[in-house]
């Protein structure tokens, strides 16, 4: 009886957790700081801001220096698409508007989720996105509000 | 003066600061570049079209297909001494009215920042007149193959030597900046220069969410060498050439500029319009420009459409002075200045064109755009169009098909 009942119910909770993955709302990247970060919280445009440059303090004047990945990374795209709702080349057009006014450079860009966590370890102003396989206990996943 | 005391100040801080380095990945030093490799065909024959009044030629008569209107180069070094202090440079190849593409230096500063939201520069910048305006050259930056001219023409000297203060607040979940600006620049064009001295201008842009508000008022002393040659001629003919003259004469007026812009980009589509007003008490006059634009995202390709319109809203035409009150050869001086003046006063851009154009972003940093304008003419106006030959007629319509490759490094 037991039996017979858990087959379906495994196989509904699989589907179930197929949809999750596939549905395009759900990042596959994480957001992610220092486990000794003083914030654990954003809210979607202090994201979107931090990443665009317009602002480096958070709320209580924390300093929040963003680290991005690579050009043409799956992260990367993965990252603004969900984010900030824009594709990498409306993210290279911001910048290229940014560089050439004078307003600064784009965030430093690193090769890999791996090469992220290694700097966010070192640094607990950072902020990063990584591939979720890479989060380990010196970290702390950003809830995004 | 105010140039040279731009450029000593510059100069003071660079020297000054030298002893401020701390952080490890300080000095630092980064290159960046753009350009456009751009060809553009106008089937009018008898005019030449141009995207800078200020080139010596474009395409339609001088080119069938030219490649000088929209094609340039630029590169810019970005020096960051301390985390507060930092340099740029930029050099801009493109066609100059001599004819050359000499590079010419479009942006050169040094910017201190006294706060991270309160920044303070001296030296080269350029004016943040309409919403574009400050990469208005940097084309993959912007949608179209070039800003639509009915609003970016009404202010055609773009860069100044002065010195700008810029200060970014939040209010609620927006973001804005402020800027303020003082100095002066010029351009030389081919049989002379236009400067604007003791200019000044006040900006601010929103980002409130997917919205851009934009706003900014200018007001700057334009003169022209020309010019003032042209109305002491005027100033011959006694009491009514002296009212002539004062009443058009450039030199040691203010002319004003207001404009406004909006922008509204969810991510998959965007719409953008800006309007502006320039105002001068003298032969440049009062006009109006505006435009809108929209744009729809699929993948990497993003077609556009956009509509735009210019108005001159003071007169375009002036009776001047009673030429049978003079004897020859004062009678035909007489109908001669006010031909000229007659054609200035005319020439302002009188025009409505749509625009439908598409961009493929086919690799990073790299953007194909193909686009098509139809500029209708208002009678009696010649669009901007420059080279006008003896055959060529105002207020036509032309066709205008563009392509260009952009690139950002």
């Amino acid at each position: 009886m037991c039996k017979r009942l858990t087959a379906p119910l495994v196989s509904l909770l699989l589907g179930a957790a197929l949809i999750m993955v596939n549905h395009p709302a759900a990042a596959e990247v994480l957001v992610v700081v220092s486990a000794e970060a003083p914030f654990t919280r954003l809210t979607s445009s202090d994201l979107r801001d931090i990443y665009l440059g317009r602002r480096t303090l958070i709320a209580n004047g924390v300093q929040v220096v963003p680290l991005d990945q690579t050009e043409g990374t799956a992260a990367r795209s993965e990252f603004y698409i969900h984010y900030t709702g824009q594709t990498p080349a409306q993210i290279k057009a911001h910048w290229a508007r940014q560089i050439f006014t004078g307003r600064g450079q784009p965030p430093q860009a690193l090769t890999n989720s791996r090469a992220v966590v290694e700097r966010l370890v070192r640094d607990a102003k950072a902020l990063g996105y990584i591939d979720p396989s890479f989060l380990d206990e010196r970290l702390r996943v950003v809830t995004i509000e | 003066m105010v140039r040279q005391a731009t450029w000593l100040c510059a100069i003071l801080i660079v020297t000054q600061s030298g002893v401020l380095l701390a952080d490890s990945t300080l000095p630092n030093l980064e290159f960046n570049g753009f350009g456009t490799l751009g060809v553009v065909h106008s089937d009018e024959r008898n005019a030449d079209f141009v995207a800078d009044p200020f080139a010596s030629e474009g395409a339609g008569y001088s080119h069938d297909w030219s490649a000088e209107v929209d094609s340039r180069l630029g590169l810019q070094a970005t020096l960051r001494m301390t985390p507060q202090l930092s340099s740029v440079l930029q050099i801009v190849s493109e066609k100059r009215y001599d004819g050359s593409f000499a590079p010419d230096i479009e942006w050169a500063n040094v910017q201190y920042d006294i706060t991270p939201n309160l920044s303070f520069r001296v030296g080269r910048m350029m004016q943040s007149s309409f919403m574009s305006s400050e990469h208005r050259k940097v084309n993959y930056a912007t949608p179209w193959i070039r800003p639509p001219q009915e609003v970016y023409r009404l202010i055609p000297v773009a860069n100044f030597d002065g010195v700008d203060v810029r200060y970014r607040y939040r209010s609620g979940s927006a973001t804005s900046e402020l800027q303020l600006n003082f100095g002066g620049g010029s351009a030389d064009y081919q049989t002379g220069s236009v400067d604007a001295s003791d200019s000044w201008g006040v900006s601010h842009r929103t980002h409130w969410g997917d919205t851009t508000l934009f706003a900014s008022y200018g007001e700057l002393k334009v003169s022209a060498d020309e010019l003032s040659q042209f109305f002491d001629a005027y100033r011959l003919f006694g009491l009514p050439g002296e009212q002539l003259a004062s009443r058009y004469e450039v030199d040691g007026k203010r002319t004003s500029l207001l404009s406004l812009g909006v922008g509204y980009d969810p991510g998959s589509w965007f719409v953008m319009g800006e309007w502006a007003r320039s105002s001068s008490p003298s032969l440049l006059g009062d006009s109006e420009g505006a435009y809108m634009t929209f744009g729809y995202r699929i993948a990497e390709w993003t077609p556009y459409v956009g509509v735009a319109r210019a108005k001159v809203t003071s007169n375009t035409s002036e009776p001047g002075l009673n030429a049978a009150l003079y004897p020859s050869p004062f009678a035909e001086g007489a109908q001669l200045l006010n031909g000229v003046l007659n054609e200035l006063i005319s020439s302002g851009m009188q025009q409505e064109s749509i625009t439908l154009g598409a961009r493929w972003d086919f690799r990073p940093g790299m953007a194909f755009t193909a686009q098509y304008d139809r500029i209708d003419m208002r009678s009696e106006s010649s669009g901007g169009l420059i080279n006008q030959q003896p055959e060529f007629t105002p207020g036509g319509r032309i066709n205008l098909f563009s392509l260009a490759l952009d690139f950002v490094f």
